[in-house]
């Protein structure tokens, strides 16, 4: 039986390793090792933030919709899968659907006041 | 007016009639924070980098052979520390197993291999016993055998219920399948199986997705009754009126029970974060390792060190090639597959 502090050191490893890569343009690379940590820490946003960034970098928005719309799900309350959603779905085009996801984005960053303060600012542009 | 001034004034959102272009969406990758060295050793933090910088070098370039310098009492001495690191790079290698990713690519790969072989009821071994009552609609489950990829499609509607008979072990199973979207749109360059799925802009797919799994509803029969409804309607507004619509609830009563399997496969997932923990330690020795090496100036000390850490790099290599491998046969899979079953899971996604 895997000791929760084991369980946490091989998450921030995966995630070490997947943002490495990520910084570093090795998209397919990173999206392989985060694919690993969205599933055995399926409540940790940083996994499906950074599985949607590499979607993205390699031009599957729509993909990356869906990874940003699932870790919403998964870590809710979660502002900054929000917030990705809801710039991807402007950009997209899907305006309504990007105001509802800045809303919910600003709900959950109630506490942040510097994400929400960015949340505000883009979502009158 | 100089290009910096220039650029400024493009993404300066004026408000006017004349004003420019809407102001650029900032990119997401600012809202990845930065790992936590807490949470791992800061030498392996430092060593994550090199050790992909490494893979990358060695990839490129090829190992470059060290020449040890000879002479007598050096000779001895590297002999002795030689066999002190074998006997050590032996033990590491016996206690990390398969490695993070072979630890992951067998686990997928023996759900993949049963997806592939397309045997009913066997897709999650152990329990065909559970699923010998699911002969109602057999094109149905041998479609949905096809991609597990679909299961993230069809639990959608019905993740109310699924929380609630599972517990959190649903959300493995949505992670799963999203895992393997993931993976399938990746290998493939394209958006293939989204576009299968019926979606015409597959960001609305997405859209849906996400969309309907924050309607998880904490209450009991409630949750099944609001799953049922929203399959219900979907269908009632994407496919063929009453009929489809009782299918789409019958297909939602059978994700349930499939999405409570796709937890179960889950759980030895876990197994890998061992591993990845296993890797980082060995990064970990290895620097340790070097830096006693560079003090003692024992080149046989390094390589036996960096050997060691080769080892658990080829070894997540392999097992990450083995895992694209396996699971392209899924994605090939479902490629052959008919569009009934894409089709009701989009309508039940409420897709208009």
């Amino acid at each position: 039986m895997m000791t929760i502090e084991q369980q946490k050191s091989g998450t921030e490893a995966l995630y070490a390793v997947g943002h490495y890569l990520l910084e570093r343009g090795k998209y397919r690379d990173a999206a392989a090792i985060l694919r690993t940590m969205v599933q055995v820490a399926p409540g940790d946003e940083r996994g499906w933030l950074a599985l949607g960034v590499c979607h993205e970098q390699v031009d599957q928005p729509e993909v990356a919709i869906e990874m940003y719309g699932t870790g919403s799900a998964l870590c809710a309350p979660s502002a900054r899968c929000d917030l990705a959603r809801a710039r991807l779905l402007r950009e997209c085009g899907e305006d309504d659907l990007s105001a509802e996801a800045y809303e919910a984005a600003a709900q959950a960053a109630a506490d942040d006041d510097e994400l929400l303060d960015v949340i505000e600012r883009e979502r009158v542009q | 007016m100089d290009v910096a001034a220039t650029q400024r004034a493009s993404s300066v959102h004026l408000g006017s009639a004349a004003a420019a272009s809407p102001a650029p969406v900032p990119s997401n990758r600012g809202l990845l924070p930065a790992p936590k060295p807490e949470g791992m050793t800061p030498v392996a933090m430092d060593d994550m980098s090199g050790l992909f910088q490494m893979m990358a070098d060695q990839r490129d370039v090829g190992a470059s052979n060290e020449k040890v310098q000879i002479n007598g009492d050096k000779q001895k001495r590297d002999m002795e520390m030689r066999k002190m690191f074998e006997a050590k790079r032996k033990e590491a290698a016996a206690r990390s197993g398969r490695g993070l990713m072979g630890s992951l690519g067998k686990l997928v790969g023996d759900v993949a291999k049963n997806l592939v072989t397309l045997k009913p009821g066997r897709v999650f071994t152990g329990t065909a016993q559970n699923f010998k009552d699911m002969g109602a609609s057999p094109k149905f489950w041998s479609d949905l055998t096809a991609g597990a990829a679909l299961v993230a499609k069809v639990a959608s509607a019905v993740i109310a219920a699924a929380t609630v008979i599972t517990g959190p072990g649903a959300a493995g199973g949505v992670a799963f399948a999203a895992a393997i979207i993931s993976l399938v749109c990746m290998a493939e360059g394209e958006l293939k199986i989204l576009e299968r799925c019926g979606v015409k802009g597959a960001a609305a797919n997405g859209i849906r997705l996400g969309a309907s799994a924050v309607t998880i509803a904490m209450g009991n029969g409630q949750a099944l009754s609001n799953a049922a409804s929203t399959a219900s309607k979907g269908a009632q507004v994407g496919a063929k009126g009453a009929e489809a619509a009782a299918k789409t609830v019958s297909t939602a009563q059978k994700a349930i029970k499939i999405t409570t399997e796709t937890a179960k496969v889950l759980e030895p997932t876990a197994k890998s974060v061992q591993a990845g923990s296993d890797m980082a330690g060995a990064v970990h020795t290895r620097n340790i390792e070097n830096h006693r090496a560079d003090g003692e100036e024992h080149g046989f000390a390094k390589d036996a060190a960096n050997r060691d850490l080769e080892l658990h790099v080829q070894s997540s290599i392999e097992g990450m090639e083995s895992l694209e491998k396996l699971l392209g046969l899924v994605q090939q899979t479902m490629a052959a597959r008919s569009q009934t079953t894409l089709s009701l899971t989009a309508a039940i996604g409420g897709r208009a």
